[in-house]
């Protein structure tokens, strides 16, 4: 089996070690540990599994390194950050721009995590002007607290 | 939630992601300390540079940090959103502050989060603007008319993020007109993703960035961090036009604060006739070291303070006395909570009001009565 990572509506940051995936699709954002950014750097539609694991057991001192790259897989597929087996990687040039990096800073290698939120888009948030307009209506109550007391 | 230690970190790992060193440290706070002064982003990618975060207290910050960083995300691909449908209709824009100045600054749109989006137009394609966002279902906030002089318009969304319509970069109130040194001749674009947008050009920016963290007091680290990025990132930044713009738009010292700040904060290091203006600059060295003692004593300025901060970011004394003069107006000013516990500030008001509404016809009743 050749995983292929889903370029289309994803937008991905590099966090040092890390990576960082947003889906506007789904306006999830799904944060990858280190092994699970490495495979899914990997996922180039032409490399197995087992060709991945090879590679990572180069890297690290980990045993079980199919294991981390299968739970890597399935957890990506999970998270919808996969496209099917069956579709053909179109071209290099369409993969994601991502950079090679040592994943295994510690030389140990870490269960794959992806971790995934749905993206507070709402207008929880508010501009510094707002919160200053707020710390006064605060400031208004605590003084007419402070006087019916 | 977070002690002056936290604050310390902070700025440790803002160097150390400036410098590329690994010396970044985790402190029990760090993660609300962070988010509190917007640079959650930095301090996650700061971390995680050289190391995995494995630890409990670790995976806490990691999980604070990644809903900022999410957030800024949703912000960035709504901006992209926005500034196409804006060139679609070809009207000309600048995106401030924001993803925009993010990606400018520290490369990254997840480096730095933001309240809303801010997206500048020139005045006469207000009315156009303002009708594609009603399509979009934005709806406009109520007007704060706390502030002197409008320049821009909220919109609210149910569904997304809160968005500033400006058509000047600053409220006139802070006396720093940039957008009169002809900043859509200069505008830049930065790549978001796939699409290219624009922004401000970098001194611009540099200008736009002191003074919006001055207007603010420079309370959040992620404003001096700006500068400090942006000074040590940039490349081909033209100090020379920055100055003589800052002196067009009045807004010299608001500059000499911001770079002091990024030097004292960040060790970064500014060209020596720069550095040579600050030493000269007496207020500006004091602004700036009452600024770095605010911050890590976590202390608001109060009120004559306020004035005095204030005063000391102009160099003109033309706008002193205009500060001064609208710094009474609004202590002299009632509001709606004055009028409510003093009621005789009503009995003096109601007469001005109703010969405001009815003329003298108000007074031929009670005449005729009396």
């Amino acid at each position: 089996m050749k995983p292929l990572a889903r370029i289309e509506h994803i937008v991905v940051e590099d966090l040092g070690v890390e990576y960082v995936v947003y889906d506007s699709r789904s306006k999830m954002a799904h944060s990858l540990n280190s092994t699970a950014s490495w495979v899914w750097q990997h996922c180039d539609g032409n490399t197995t599994i087992e060709e991945m694991a090879d590679l990572l057991q180069g890297q690290s001192e980990n045993a079980d390194a199919l294991d981390a790259v299968r739970q890597a897989v399935q957890q990506l597929r999970n998270a919808d950050l996969l496209v099917e087996p069956t579709a053909a990687w179109a071209s290099t040039e369409g993969g994601p721009q991502l950079t090679r990096r040592s994943v295994m800073a510690a030389g140990a290698l870490a269960a794959p995590v992806v971790g995934s939120i749905l993206a507070p888009t709402a207008a929880s948030a508010k501009s510094n002007d707002d919160f200053e307009k707020d710390k006064d209506k605060d400031k208004d109550k605590d003084k007419a607290k402070d006087k019916d007391k | 939630l977070f002690s002056p230690n936290d604050v310390r970190a902070l700025i440790e790992c803002c160097r150390a992601d400036l410098s590329g060193r690994s010396e970044a440290k985790l402190t029990p706070a760090l993660g609300p300390c962070a988010i509190h002064h917007g640079l959650g982003g930095v301090a996650l990618r700061s971390l995680l540079t050289t190391r995995e975060l494995v630890s409990t207290e670790a995976l806490e910050f990691k999980q604070l940090t990644f809903q900022t960083v999410a957030e800024s995300m949703a912000r960035a691909e709504e901006l992209r959103t926005l500034t196409q449908i804006l060139s679609d209709q070809r009207i000309a824009y600048i995106a401030l502050k924001g993803p925009a100045l993010a990606q400018v600054v520290y490369g990254s749109v997840a480096a730095r989060s933001s309240c809303d989006l801010d997206i500048l137009v020139r005045p006469e394609s207000i009315p156009i603007a303002d009708r594609l966002l009603q399509e979009l279902g934005y709806v406009v906030e109520p007007e704060d008319t706390s502030q002197s002089g409008r320049y821009h318009v909220a919109y609210g969304h149910p569904k997304k993020t809160t968005l500033e319509l400006h058509w000047r970069l600053n409220s006139q109130r802070e006396r720093a007109p940039i957008e009169q040194t002809g900043i859509w001749n200069r505008t830049r674009g930065v790549w978001l993703g796939s699409l290219e947008i624009r922004t401000l050009g970098l001194e611009d920016t540099l200008l736009h960035s002191c003074v919006h963290g001055y207007k603010h007091r420079w309370t959040r680290l992620k404003w001096s961090a700006d500068i400090a990025y942006l000074v040590r990132r940039a490349k081909g930044l033209d100090w020379d036009a920055v100055v003589a713009r800052a002196d067009i738009a009045g807004c010299r010292r608001m500059l000499l604060v911001g770079v002091n700040l990024a030097r004292m904060l960040f060790d970064v290091s500014a060209p020596a006739e720069i550095v040579r203006l600050i030493s000269r600059d007496n207020p500006a060295e004091i602004v700036s070291k009452q600024v770095c003692n605010a911050l890590l004593e976590r202390r608001l300025l109060n009120p004559r303070e306020d004035l005095l901060f204030d005063l000391r970011g102009r160099e003109r004394v033309g706008d002193h006395a205009i500060l001064f003069a609208q710094t009474l107006q609004r202590i002299f000013r009632f509001t709606n909570q004055d009028e409510r516990s003093f009621w005789l500030a009503r009995a003096f008001r109601r007469p001005v009001r109703l010969y405001r509404t009815y003329g003298v016809s108000w007074v031929k009743p009670w005449l005729r009565m009396s």
